[in-house]
């Protein structure tokens, strides 16, 4: 736990060197935010077909969404493939404290940094702007318990995505790929509720939908059962946690230093 | 003339045989872009569909446009996006100051060496695909003059693009960092994802007059849709293939002013 704490804290002061970044950061932040709620803006006003939400729970859908993938964000693929090329790895495996910790601790802290500076700002800004839905007491403790699941299976998701580079060597283009199936099965983009019913059920049998969706969905008190989607989650996390198990495995056995 | 073709023939075959080299990560690179952006085209098609329209675009007329803006960055990234992003990066590394010595003009050098990059096949053709996926929704008229139009439209649009990104790197020269211009033309192109008649007359004008991001995608579609609801008249985007002639040759000469004026990082 002490590790993990100085991890965090390192991954959090990195962050700081470069002010510039911050300032990069929260306009690009801001800008994002802004073409998505004026996007959903303009379809929910002009549109003869309402689909009956405020634009706060659209808000609510954009802010939590881009929280969640913001705080989850890890490097592990790149790291794992820069350790693989200069040789580095070897070091690493050394330090007492697994590969994983080491990497997304350290990211941990990072985006905790770009949080704080970058996203919320002005996330709180637009929720005063335009409105912004609460749930109740009971919801809001449910929706806590499963956005931290969430944020764990993200977690898990990228890093066995990571854990892959050191099968491929390469592994630059990893992000398109989670991004894609982020987008249409994780519903990061667009909520699910819009989608046709064939590919809505695809994603029920994807983890990538219990990352941000289901959290969304009890924050707006539009869950049917937050409860089964908590149980699925745990399930999800323990299938992942055994894939990542098993992956590492194969990877230790495979390991290949090009350099250092 | 006949020479210098033949030379940057031999460039491209030297990336050619980069790409063919590694065949797995260059695939696996392709399916991912393919994947990434279009999901992307799915979603937008499936949520304004669902509403009908979007500002009185139609979900196909959303795709076009999108289209647009992809497949001219494909274009212009194809020359431009490694020349460009990381020229600060040889400056200060000192291997632009060897690219100096070769027997060519810098800024084609530049473009030959570094750039004509093959990735961007994977962009072109998903673009490509979409494109004529919603010309023929919107029922286009494919006469040799409209087709002419199209093509042009999708030159002008790369052009500007590719100038945008030239433009970004010229500071490279004073700032030996040219990271805030390129985060500045990514933070732009946010807003192409969507007819920009959306965002409020300010942002138009000067999505339109400061820094010309419409002509990358909104009034070429425009045009070609006659859709009204802008800011400017419909018949606006006509002028793109100019506009993007006028900003590729302003980069360009600023580019090679400021190399006249370049005195090495000291690497």
């Amino acid at each position: 736990m002490k590790t993990a704490l100085e991890y965090i804290k390192i991954g959090f002061k990195e962050e700081l060197i470069y002010r510039s970044s911050i300032i990069w950061g929260l306009l690009t932040s801001v800008l994002a935010m802004f073409v998505q709620i004026k996007f959903w803006q303009v379809l929910i006003s002009a549109s003869a077909i309402s689909d009956g939400r405020s634009i706060g729970q659209y808000v609510v859908f954009i802010v939590i969404n881009s929280v969640v993938s913001m705080l989850t964000g890890t490097r592990a693929a790149y790291m794992i493939e820069q350790y693989i090329n200069d040789g580095t790895i070897s070091c690493a495996l050394t330090i007492p404290a697994t590969l994983k910790k080491q990497i997304l601790f350290h990211d941990f802290g990072g985006n905790l940094n770009v949080l704080l500076f970058t996203v919320l700002p002005p996330a709180i800004i637009m929720a005063l702007i335009y409105g912004f839905s609460l749930p109740d007491l009971k919801n809001g403790l449910l929706f806590v318990v499963s956005v931290t699941l969430g944020a764990l299976i993200s977690f898990e998701v990228k890093y066995i995505i990571g854990l892959t580079a050191f099968f491929l060597i390469t592994i630059w283009f990893s992000d398109f790929f989670l991004q894609g199936f982020m987008t249409l099965f994780g519903a990061s983009a667009i909520p699910l509720w819009f989608y046709p019913d064939w590919l809505a059920k695809v994603s029920l049998f994807l983890p990538f939908r219990y990352i941000s969706y289901e959290p969304i969905l009890i924050f707006l008190g539009e869950s049917e059962s937050p409860l089964t989607a908590i149980i699925l989650q745990l399930a999800w996390l323990a299938v992942l946690f055994l894939i990542e198990k098993l992956v590492w495995r194969r990877a230790e056995r495979k390991l290949i230093v090009q350099g250092g | 003339m006949r020479k210098r073709l033949r030379l940057i023939a031999e460039f491209f075959k030297i990336q050619l045989k980069g790409a063919i080299q590694y065949p797995l990560p260059y695939w696996l690179g392709f399916t991912g872009q393919i994947i990434s952006y279009g999901s992307t085209f799915a979603v937008i098609y499936i949520a304004v569909s669902s509403f009908g329209e979007l500002a009185g675009w139609k979900a196909e007329e959303v795709l076009l446009l999108y289209a647009f803006e992809l497949i001219s960055y494909a274009i212009s990234a194809f020359f431009f996006f490694h020349p460009s992003t990381r020229l600060a990066a040889r400056i200060r590394s000192g291997d632009f100051d060897a690219s100096l010595t070769k027997p060519m003009n810098p800024f084609a050098f530049q473009v030959c060496n570094y750039g004509m990059a093959l990735g961007y096949l994977s962009h072109f053709s998903l673009a490509l695909g979409v494109m004529i996926f919603a010309l023929i929704r919107i029922r286009f008229n494919p006469t040799p003059l409209n087709l002419m139009i199209l093509v042009l439209f999708i030159l002008g649009s790369s052009a500007v693009q590719g100038g945008l990104l030239v433009l970004c790197s010229v500071f490279s020269f004073k700032l030996l960092n040219s990271n805030p211009f390129i985060n500045l033309f990514w933070m732009f192109k946010g807003f192409l994802k969507y007819p920009i008649s959306i965002y409020g007359g300010v942002l138009q004008v000067i999505l339109t007059v400061v820094i010309p991001f419409g002509f990358i995608n909104f009034y070429p579609a425009q045009y070609l849709l006659s859709r009204e609801g802008g800011f400017f008249s419909v018949r606006f985007g006509i002028i793109t293939p100019l506009v993007g002639a006028a900003i590729l040759a302003l980069a360009y000469f600023l580019w090679m002013g400021q190399l006249k004026r370049y005195n090495s990082s000291g690497s």
